[in-house]
């Protein structure tokens, strides 16, 4: 649906209130924002998190996550890494961060 | 999963849609029906994006089950304009400058027009208190309260006339 803007009439720029371009869309519902748009198709992620603050890891066992239909893979410090290069761990790996 | 038939009207029409059990209204409004003028912000109830009326009364989409609302009367952002033409408070929100980037609006617009249809004159504390739950962090609420004051001025115009 699209919906008309009812734009004050403005004879000059300044002091004058500007409403914005896409406004009437914002204020309709009809403005799209990236999680608005369709991801048909697209894979999801999902995080598990420690149930333990600052706990040691000593394993994690994913072999029951993986076997779930429809799971195409599964990524922690084992599989990329510590990320070399990076200034941040990209996953834990001794201790939870 | 279990998935029932959950039937209800949204945005003015009758619905009858299968979910899951642990469908929350959000997603189904969002993901089901398409109606993405509902925003997902926090995801957690505490910042007001995802307000949507249910039978009248604001509610977090994101903290409620799509099956609460059998039988219920949901209404979105998307059912304010009719005719191709904005709410009052859809115009004011426009033409004051209410919304920056525009996430919080949904939200704040369907709160207040909760407030304005119990409330139709509310005085400035009444509007802050019913937008309390809405967070913004674009303009610093003062242009948003101003919106629904405007609201609520062109509403006593239009009731004078």
């Amino acid at each position: 649906m699209t919906v008309a803007a009812s734009t004050p009439r403005a004879s000059g720029a300044i002091g004058v209130r500007q409403p914005l371009i896409d406004g009437v869309e914002k204020v309709t519902g009809q403005a799209r924002y990236t999680a608005d748009l369709p991801a048909a198709g697209a894979l999801v992620g999902a995080i598990l998190r420690s149930p333990v603050a600052h706990g040691e890891i000593r394993r994690i066992d994913t072999s029951r996550a993986r076997a779930l239909p429809g799971v195409q893979q599964q990524a922690g410090a084992g599989e990329v890494g510590a990320g070399a290069g990076a200034d941040e761990a990209r996953f834990a790996r001794i201790t939870v961060l | 999963v279990a998935k029932r038939i959950l039937s209800l009207t949204v945005n003015g029409r009758r619905r009858e849609d299968a979910v899951a059990d642990h469908t929350l209204l959000l997603d189904y409004l969002r993901e089901a029906l398409q109606l993405t003028g509902t925003k997902r912000g926090c995801d957690g109830g505490e910042c007001g994006a995802c307000t949507v009326l249910i039978d009248g009364a604001p509610q977090l989409a994101c903290i409620t089950l799509a099956a609460r609302c059998e039988g219920r009367h949901v209404e979105t952002v998307e059912a304010l304009a009719t005719d191709g033409r904005m709410s009052r408070l859809q115009a004011a929100f426009h033409e004051k400058l209410g919304t920056q980037c525009g996430y919080c609006t949904p939200g704040m617009i369907m709160a207040a027009e909760a407030l304005l249809r119990g409330t139709p004159t509310p005085t400035e504390a009444e509007i802050r208190a019913a937008l309390s739950g809405n967070l913004c962090r674009c303009t610093g609420y003062v242009k948003i309260i101003e919106s629904v004051q405007a609201a609520v001025d062109a509403g006593a115009r239009e009731a004078a006339r």
